[in-house]
């Protein structure tokens, strides 16, 4: 099982299925709303894709079938991503991946080398005293 | 409805039932797990989750032959990160 976040996820939707084929993936549910912006703007913007329906009925099976978990914000998600953003100079919603993979113990999957830092600077316990 | 809260599912009385038999090894095995007729429950959606995945996948890989997006994973970070920003796009 991995955290996710909603780069690999929509990396893994509308270009590559070998990302996700074989992950449990857990992700805060702020990943399925940007994950669909990703598909709307490949058919609205980019106008690579005209089907996003379709692709968005994959990304709702994969919640139907459990194959990805999205965890509901509450107090402690909501302070604990505050928390990772104001130490790391991060956006909220990259901290709140981040929050999410760090109280899992789970490793975060994602192509983004911000995020990324942030999450190996959190788990390794820099920048704690910011 | 009436329902009978368990562990992490709702029963309800009107739910069809199904009898299966089991060997007694399986019982004991089942029974090592919780509740046997939550474990089967609980295996019957696993297995059903399964099945009904490889469908969605198959599904998926059609529709990455038909329109092969090229969007490299960059771009997709930069795509997410337009709207962190505030910025659509459009």
């Amino acid at each position: 099982m991995i955290v996710a976040d909603s780069s690999f996820i929509a990396e893994g939707i509308l270009a590559d299925r070998s990302l996700i084929r074989s992950e449990l993936m857990l992700s805060p549910s702020l990943a399925v709303y940007e994950v669909a912006g990703a598909v709307w703007k490949h058919q609205a913007l980019l106008g690579r894709i005209r089907e996003g329906d379709k692709f968005l009925a994959v990304l709702s099976d994969l919640l139907a079938t459990r194959r990805l978990l999205t965890v509901e914000p509450d107090r402690e998600l909501i302070m604990d991503a505050h928390r990772i953003a104001v130490r790391h100079g991060a956006h909220p919603n990259d901290a709140v991946f981040v929050a999410v993979a760090l109280k899992s113990g789970l490793e975060l999957r994602t192509f983004d080398a911000a995020q990324r830092k942030v999450f190996e600077d959190a788990r390794s316990g820099r920048g704690e005293g910011a | 409805m009436k329902t009978l809260k368990y562990k992490a599912s709702y029963v309800q009385y009107d739910m069809p039932m199904v009898s299966v038999r089991l060997s007694d090894e399986e019982k004991r095995r089942l029974k090592k797990r919780g509740r046997v007729s939550e474990v089967v429950r609980e295996a019957v959606r696993m297995y059903l989750d399964s099945e009904d995945t490889a469908e969605v996948f198959e599904r998926l890989g059609e529709l990455q032959e038909k329109y092969r997006v090229s969007t490299t994973p960059e771009e997709m970070v930069r795509l997410i990160r337009e709207d962190r920003r505030g910025d659509s796009g459009r």
